[in-house]
Parts: C-alpha cells; sequence; structure tokens
C-alpha cells in the first residue's frame, strides 16, 4: 500500500488548497440553502387576497361563488360598486382583484356551461392573483362535477362549497407541510446541494494530488520499476475513495452543525446519507478516470466547472428537475447527479413527490452502474498506460 | 563475469519521420561500466527508454540478463535501477520518503526497506537533508537525490542517463566515485554522458554515438587507436617560415604542421620522442619559444575525427 501512504503524505502537502475548497462550498451551501428557505415562505404568504365582486347577476348562483370565495381570501366590499373608485383602490394596492359576475351567470350554470363565465382584473405586479384564478378555477371544476350527477343547482352549488372547503383545508394542511418539511427543514436543499459540492470540492481539491501520480517523468520512472500498474492504480485509487470520505464526513457534520437535519425524520436523513454515500463513489471514480488524462491543472479545474455546473443545471440541482423541459431531461439521465437528485427529490417530497422504495434502490443501482464503469475505465486506462512513449 | 547483461540487436527506433536510433548493436558485459557517449540528440535517451521498455521500437531485439526484456517483464525490472535523465522524484515528499517510495516500489519487507533506504542515503551523502523537500536542494544535491532514489533496492543493473547534467565539480566528483563504489559492490553500470572525460574516466568500455548510429566501440585505448592522431605537440612561438613547416612535416610520425595565432601545432601518428625530435629542430633554428604542451588524444578527437564535428563539451 505504499502508493495509499503516498497519497495521504502528498495530499498533507495540499491540505492547505483543499480546505479552502472545502471551506468555500461549504459557505455556498448554506447561501444557496437559505436562498430556498426564504423563496418557500413567501409562496406561502403570498395566498390570502385582498378582493371584491362586481356582481351583475345577483343570483343565489352569484351569491355562492362570493361566499366561498370569502373564505379564503379577503373580501373588501365596495357600496355601490363605483368602478371608477374601484379602480383607484387597486391602484392604490388596497385590492389586487376585481372578480366581475355577469349578467346571466346563474342561466349558464343551469345550462351547463363552466368555461368563461366571469372575468376578472387584477394587479399584473402582484402574483397573489395567480392563486386566486386557480381558487376560481377549481371551484367551476367541482361545481362542474356536482352538477352533471345531480338535479338542482341549489344542491350542486352547496355540495361544491362543502367539498371545496374541504379541498381548501387540505391544501391548506399540505402547503403547511411543505412549509416545515422543506421551507424551515434544508436537509433536502442541503443534499441536493452535494450533487454540485461534491464534483467541485472533489476534482478541484484532488486533482493537484493525482496529477503528481500522472507526472510524465515519474510515471515513467515508476512504470520502470517492479510496481505493477495495477497495484498502482489500486493504491491511488483506495487512497482517493478514503480521502473523498473524509471530505464527505466533514461536509455532512458542518451540514449537522448548520442544522439542516433538524426537521427531518431520521430515517430520511439516513436514506438521504446513504443516497450521498453511493453518489460519491461515483464521483470518486469519476475524478480518478479524468485525472488519468494527464492534463494540465488548468485543463482539469476548467473540467471540473463545466461537468460541475453542467451536470448541477442539466440534472435539476438549481433548477429543480420537474421544472426543466423534456428534453433536457433526457440528457440529463445520462449524468449520474440526475439519479441522485431524483433519489433526492422522493425523500424530501419535493413537487410532492412521494417516497417509494423501489425507485430509492433503482436510482442508487444506476449511480452504481456508473460508477463501475469509471472504475473499469480507470484500470485499463492504467493497465494499458504502461508501454506508452514517454521519451 | 561474462555473462550478458544487456544485448541490443539492430534496434530501430523513428519519431516519425526522425531516424533517433539506426539500427544499434550493443552488447554490455555483467560488472561492466559501459558508457554511452554521444552529443545531445544522438538517440542515448531514446536507447536507454527502448531498454527499459519505455518505447515501443520499430525493429531490434533487447534482452537483459539473456531474458527478453518486455514492458511486462517484471523479474527483470525487479533487478534494474534506474535514473532517468530528468529528475523524477515527488515534489510533496521529503528526500528520505522519496527515497523510501522508490525503494518501496522494489522491496516490501519494512525493515530490510529502511536499512537500505539508510544505505542510500549515507552513500549519496544526503543525511544533513533527509527532512528537505526536493524545492530546496541545490542542482548538484538534487542529482544525489535522484541518485539515491535509482539505487536504494541494490539492484545488479544500473541505468543512468547523464546523471551528471548541470553539477558542480564538487558532486560531479561525488557521483562518479559513487558509481565506481557501486560496480566494484557488484553492479553492471550503463552511463550515458556527452561528456568525454567522464566517461572516460570511469567507463570500461564506451559506445560512441552519433545520429542514433554506433560510430565506434570498445575500450578508450582502443578507440583511440582507431585514429590517425596519436600525439598533439602545441608550441607557442612568435613566427615560423614556410621552409620551417616543410622541414617540420619531413620529421618521422608527423602528418600535420599547422602555424596559427603565434600558435604551432603538430600532429603525430605514433612513434616515441616525437617532442624531442621537434624541440631538437627548432632549437637548431634558434628560435625562442614559449609555453609547451604535448597531449595525446582524447575520445574528442576520435569523435572528430570520425564524424568531422565537434562532439562538445
Ligand atoms: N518524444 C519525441 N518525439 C519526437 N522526437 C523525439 C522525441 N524524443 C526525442 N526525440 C528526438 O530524437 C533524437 C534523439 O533524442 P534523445 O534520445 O533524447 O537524444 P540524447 O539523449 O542523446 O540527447 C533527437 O533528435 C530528439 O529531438
Ligand atoms: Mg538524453
Amino acid at each position: 500500500m505504499l502508493n495509499f501512504k503516498t497519497f495521504f503524505q502528498i495530499a498533507k502537502k495540499h491540505i492547505g488548497t483543499c480546505f479552502i475548497y472545502v471551506i468555500i462550498f461549504l459557505i455556498l451551501m448554506v447561501v444557496m440553502t437559505n436562498i430556498n428557505k426564504g423563496s418557500s415562505t413567501s409562496k406561502f404568504e403570498a395566498k390570502s387576497v385582498k378582493f371584491t365582486v362586481i356582481d351583475e347577476d345577483d343570483t343565489v348562483a352569484s351569491h355562492a361563488l362570493t361566499d366561498y370565495l370569502a373564505t379564503k381570501h379577503k373580501y373588501i366590499s365596495f357600496e355601490g360598486k363605483d368602478i371608477s373608485k374601484i379602480q383607484d383602490n387597486m391602484y392604490y394596492e388596497e385590492i389586487s382583484y376585481v372578480l366581475t359576475i355577469p349578467k346571466g351567470y346563474e342561466e349558464e350554470l343551469k345550462n351547463g356551461n363552466f368555461k368563461n363565465l366571469v372575468t376578472h382584473s387584477m394587479r399584473t405586479d402582484s402574483a397573489a392573483g395567480y392563486f386566486f384564478n386557480q381558487d376560481v378555477d377549481s371551484y367551476f371544476r367541482a361545481l362542474s362535477v356536482y352538477q352533471a350527477s345531480s338535479e338542482s343547482l341549489e344542491d350542486s352549488l352547496s355540495k361544491a362549497a362543502n367539498v371545496m372547503e374541504k379541498v381548501n383545508a387540505n391544501e391548506v394542511e399540505m402547503i403547511t407541510f411543505e412549509k416545515t418539511n422543506n421551507g424551515n427543514s434544508p436537509s433536502g436543499y442541503f443534499f441536493q446541494y452535494f450533487a454540485y459540492i461534491l464534483i467541485s470540492v472533489l476534482l478541484l481539491s484532488m486533482s493537484p494530488i493525482l496529477m503528481t501520480f500522472h507526472n510524465r517523468d515519474l510515471a515513467a520512472r515508476i512504470s520502470c520499476s517492479y510496481l505493477k500498474p495495477r497495484r498502482k492504480a489500486a493504491g491511488i485509487g483506495l487512497g482517493a475513495i478514503c480521502y473523498s470520505i473524509l471530505v464527505w464526513l466533514i461536509i455532512l457534520i458542518a451540514g449537522g452543525f448548520g442544522g439542516m437535519y433538524r426537521y427531518d425524520p431520521i430515517e430520511t436523513i439516513a436514506l438521504m446519507t446513504a443516497n450521498s454515500f453511493v453518489y460519491l463513489i461515483v464521483i470518486v471514480t469519476m475524478t480518478l478516470c479524468i485525472a488519468s488524462f494527464s492534463l494540465s491543472e488548468h485543463a482539469l479545474q476548467l473540467i471540473a466547472n463545466v461537468i460541475g455546473l453542467g451536470s448541477s443545471f442539466l440534472c435539476g440541482v438549481f433548477v429543480p428537475q420537474w421544472m426543466l423541459a423534456e428534453n433536457v431531461t433526457r440528457i440529463s439521465r445520462f449524468f449520474p447527479a440526475y439519479w441522485f437528485i431524483r433519489n433526492n427529490n422522493i425523500l424530501a417530497g419535493f413537487n410532492g413527490e412521494a417516497f417509494n422504495p423501489d425507485e430509492y434502490l433503482l436510482n442508487l443501482g444506476v449511480q452504481l452502474l456508473f460508477a463501475l464503469a469509471f472504475m473499469t475505465i480507470y484500470f485499463v486506462m492504467h493497465v494499458q498506460k504502461k508501454a506508452k512513449a514517454v521519451a | 563475469m561474462n555473462e550478458t547483461a544487456v544485448k541490443v540487436k539492430e534496434l530501430v527506433k523513428r519519431y516519425r519521420e526522425l531516424l533517433a536510433v539506426d539500427h544499434l548493436n550493443l552488447e554490455i558485459k555483467q560488472g561492466e561500466i559501459f558508457g554511452l557517449l554521444g552529443p545531445n540528440g544522438s538517440g542515448k535517451t531514446t536507447t536507454i527508454n527502448c531498454i527499459l521498455s519505455l518505447l515501443s521500437y520499430d525493429n531490434g531485439e533487447i534482452e537483459i540478463f539473456e531474458k527478453p526484456m518486455k514492458a511486462d517483464a517484471y523479474d527483470i525490472k525487479a533487478k534494474i535501477g534506474v535514473v532517468m535523465q530528468n529528475v523524477a522524484v515527488f515534489e510533496e515528499l521529503t528526500v528520505q520518503e522519496n527515497i523510501d517510495y522508490f525503494c518501496g516500489l522494489y522491496i516490501n519487507d519494512k525493515q530490510l526497506r529502511k536499512q537500505y533506504v539508510e544505505e542510500a542515503i549515507q552513500f549519496t551523502g544526503l543525511e544533513d537533508f533527509r527532512k528537505f523537500y526536493p524545492k530546496k536542494l541545490s542542482g548538484g544535491l538534487l542529482r544525489r537525490l535522484n541518485i539515491a532514489c535509482g539505487i536504494a533496492h541494490k539492484p545488479k543493473l544500473i541505468i543512468l542517463d547523464e546523471p551528471t547534467v548541470a553539477v558542480d565539480p564538487q558532486s560531479r566528483n561525488r557521483i562518479l566515485e559513487g558509481i565506481m563504489e557501486l560496480n566494484r559492490q557488484g553492479a553492471t553500470i550503463i552511463y550515458t554522458s556527452h561528456y568525454m572525460e567522464e566517461v572516460e574516466q570511469i567507463c570500461s568500455r564506451i559506445a560512441i554515438i552519433d545520429n542514433g548510429k554506433c560510430i565506434a566501440q570498445g575500450t578508450a585505448e582502443e578507440l583511440k587507436k582507431l585514429i590517425k592522431k596519436r600525439e598533439i605537440i602545441t608550441i607557442d612561438i612568435l613566427s615560423v617560415t614556410a621552409d620551417d613547416i616543410e622541414a617540420l612535416k619531413a620529421l618521422p610520425h608527423v602528418y600535420s604542421v599547422t602555424f596559427e595565432d603565434s600558435k604551432l601545432t603538430i600532429l603525430c601518428d605514433g612513434g616515441s620522442h616525437n617532442l624531442v625530435r621537434v624541440l631538437d629542430y627548432l632549437q637548431g633554428k634558434e628560435y625562442s619559444f614559449g609555453h609547451i604542451h604535448s597531449a595525446l588524444p582524447t575520445l574528442n578527437d576520435v569523435f572528430l575525427e570520425i564524424t568531422g564535428k565537434e562532439l562538445r563539451d
């Protein structure tokens, strides 16, 4: 285990550089995790909208709609319904949303027409209106379902209001669940950034160590010795794996101090950790492969950045996977980070995804296949290199 | 003692169009210090790298200790010590750690290795620099470290490729002494250099290489006998006449007389008392002269006469 020992002797000399990278990326991780925490909280707060209704129909049905919306949002009534006054209020941000129920609204409902019945105007600079629109749409969806199977409109109206109240409650529950699970508990985001951090830290901090072994003169000198290339490769590989596990532990422990695991059940954290360990093995073997192409240190840094940033963008580290176009995710399947993030998504329950042990294991398996492929390439390259031109 | 250590038969190595080694034949006996002498770019390093199977070659056969040498002939590699032309040590390891690493490439036993490393440190005189990193070493010390790394495991065959390039005279002498000591201890040595004095000083046999071809092979004496020139006499003198030059040329064994910049140069192709005869003649003509010098030919003269160009030093 000559090269294993030497790996760490060399690492010792590069410890300063390695630590700088680890610290930089830890800081980056904390910053990114906190940015996400912030955005999910503001999403929740935007839910209650100040609105008013211009009711030109003035029927049971139109009142029912107003009442329903008032349970979810803040209804502000305007006597006389002076439209210009309403517009002034919109301008001064007193209200954000104006719903107009046209004459004949009830008739349309009775005729089974649920599309484009109401019109609205809203402040364009406010995201709140979109939530309101969603509530209006889901009300009509529910109403259409009940109207299809019931004889009286009154009946459907009360049933729809009822069920919407429940949906309403569920939705709030789901959102508050999401809030505690993701907003305040950053473990999901913490591990998500692992995908980027690990590639960058390991590639950047290990490459000077690995490059030393691949130095032309040294490699030539070693290859005319008694040491067989396979043993050399194994020694270096083992050194790299142990080194990486150390870095991984440092990041995990730092995460603990940063309170990253506070809000999740221990099982979830354990599965996330296991997932990140498998991913770690993929990255180490990949690093070993890349460093075997006797490149310059600059070239390696460039590659580290291209792979680190590229696979992070493609595989859903910076942009969530469910927001990526389908042809992007089709490509990103060829990157190990995709499978790591898949597992993290189902564990964190991002985008309402549910955990499924089969999928979890499948994703781990795909990552291990990547590791195996990289390992094979690494060994083949080392064994074949021995008789290459060096003079 | 007369077994072959290294045999190179009809070796040809091309780098694209460039013919770096051209049908080279060498036979190195065990116990020899064999010198490969040639100017820069003559193909010495290429030859060494072919012998070590670091390079693939276009034609030829290489045997070490009477077995074919291949990239995976580890039983042979175990017996070879290599000191590369380019210093190959880890910048990140100290002198002692470096020697331990390279010794460890051959010797697994920790106890034995410790002893060997210590001996190599003593041998190269690096006792005071154990904890130094290579960057902190002078050129001469760095070369000594390079040598220590190559010989620590006590190989039977030691190949040194220009181990004294850019080394101060003191370190150089120490290195040459060391190589002779290793040879006395039983190692066969292959030594490449473009310094003819070094090669002449330590090598028992020499191959002179130019443009990848071996142009002469043998002991220093044998090589010098290959050329006509046996003695060079130079005399500082103010002036001589054309008649004098003709008269000197008529002396026995003298075959060339030139006069330039107040310096008379007389070349002889053998015989003895050449200097006495020349001085007798000049004194008879009542010339007064200054510095007189008589020299035997060097390997440089051998190289000059065979190739028509200087070996350079
Ligand atoms: N890797 C290479 N590619 C192309 N040409 C080379 C290479 N290495 C050496 N040469 C050429 O081969 C010739 C012999 O070089 P080398 O063996 O290094 O000579 P020496 O060691 O005697 O100085 C030189 O002309 C050199 O330029
Ligand atoms: Mg050379």
